[in-house]
């Protein structure tokens, strides 16, 4: 028999949906303190920290290209370059130390609630996650806006597909055969496979874009140096 | 037509026309303050920050940036150049063409050096 084997399919590739949990757990929380910290070199930090989940989240999620080029670009070269920023500007601390911001914590409330609300209530959402906490407070704010429960969890006379559909479990076939890696392509080689083929203009669109801010860099902060003004100035005593 | 054909001929013909018009129709009446950039309203930058600075401090976190960029979009070609055969090799040795004409403008009008403000004092 050919070594066929089932792995229970989830968003994680294959890992367990934990680590997706713990990711954006810490996600949330860096993103928080990225705007409520008082120094703002450990504000950078926690966004250096932020990228980082962000970028381990999208590699459990298979993308791993798209990971790594999260790593490699936003924290490479983007957050070293607001940590300098930072460390050349001269802000005054003392004024960043005021407590002053405790009055609009029910505001922030308020408003992060009226935009997840109707936003929620619009976008699909993953139909299997009926036992989750944040479903169970969304439809507890359904039924005090609209008066209607959208689903009453307590039947189950009438909703037995629906609570089979939650159990649903999908599989996927794998081998460990070799030749069966052939088909089997990583996201960074499909990439790769699709860009230099049949998508190369905007290949070099985006080629064309780093020359343009490569040059444009360049000439708009270039100063001759004394040097070469010296150099004018002796060309034209000359004659 | 494709609409990818469609967006590289359209697209370059708009700009012309939005530089164009901008050109023929505007006028011209440049002073100072109008040809300094905008800052929000201040003035100078010398009280925000605790020294002067040169700018060329940010014109290498910007190169490499760009060339980190760079090297990530040859990343893909990297693990699929046996799909790709030559085709895939010309055109990616295109785009490293292009930017090394960026890097030879660079190297050329010397843009990483930083001027020493070290004062000599001949005695």
């Amino acid at each position: 028999m050919t070594n066929l084997m089932l792995v229970p399919e989830s968003l994680t590739s294959g890992f367990s949906p934990l680590g997706l949990d713990i990711l954006s757990f810490g996600a949330i929380l860096s993103g928080i303190l990225v705007i409520t910290a008082r120094n703002p070199v450990i504000s950078v930090l926690f966004l250096i920290a932020l990228f980082v989940n962000i970028a381990g989240y999208l590699i459990l999620l298979g993308i791993s290209f798209i990971g790594l080029a999260y790593i490699t670009v936003y924290v490479g070269a983007i957050a070293i370059l607001f940590l300098f920023v930072i460390f050349l500007l001269d802000i005054k601390l003392a004024e960043l130390h005021q407590d002053n911001n405790k009055n609009s914590l029910p505001l922030g409330a308020i408003i992060g609630v009226a935009f997840l609300y109707p936003l929620y209530s619009i976008i699909p959402s993953n139909i299997t996650e009926m036992k989750s906490f944040s479903f169970y407070v969304f439809n507890w704010l359904n039924s005090i806006v609209t008066g209607q429960e959208m689903i009453r969890i307590n039947e189950t006379k009438n909703l037995s597909s629906i609570e089979n559909f939650s159990k649903l479990e999908l599989e996927s076939a794998i081998t460990n055969l070799w030749d069966g890696n052939f088909a089997a392509f990583t996201q960074i080689s499909s990439i790769g496979n699709v860009m230099y083929t049949g998508y190369l203009l905007w290949f070099f669109v985006a080629s064309i874009i780093l020359l343009l801010a490569m040059v444009a860099a360049i000439s708009l902060t270039f100063k001759p140096t004394k040097a070469s003004s010296i150099i004018r100035v002796f060309a034209n005593t000359k004659n | 037509m494709t609409s990818q054909t469609f967006f590289f001929i359209f697209i370059p013909i708009l700009a012309i026309i939005l530089l164009a018009l901008n050109l023929i129709l505007a006028p011209h009446n440049p002073y100072q303050e109008k040809d300094s950039a905008f800052e929000c309203g201040f003035h100078s930058f010398l009280g925000q920050n605790r020294s002067e600075f040169s700018i060329s401090f940010f014109i290498f976190a910007l190169l490499f940036l760009l060339f980190d960029l760079e090297i990530l979009l040859v990343y893909p070609y990297i693990v699929s150049a046996y799909v790709n055969g030559i085709f895939g090799l010309i055109i990616m040795l295109l785009f490293f063409l292009v930017l090394t004409l960026g890097f030879a403008f660079e190297l050329g009008k010397n843009a990483l050096s930083i001027e020493s403000r070290q004062v000599h004092y001949i005695k």
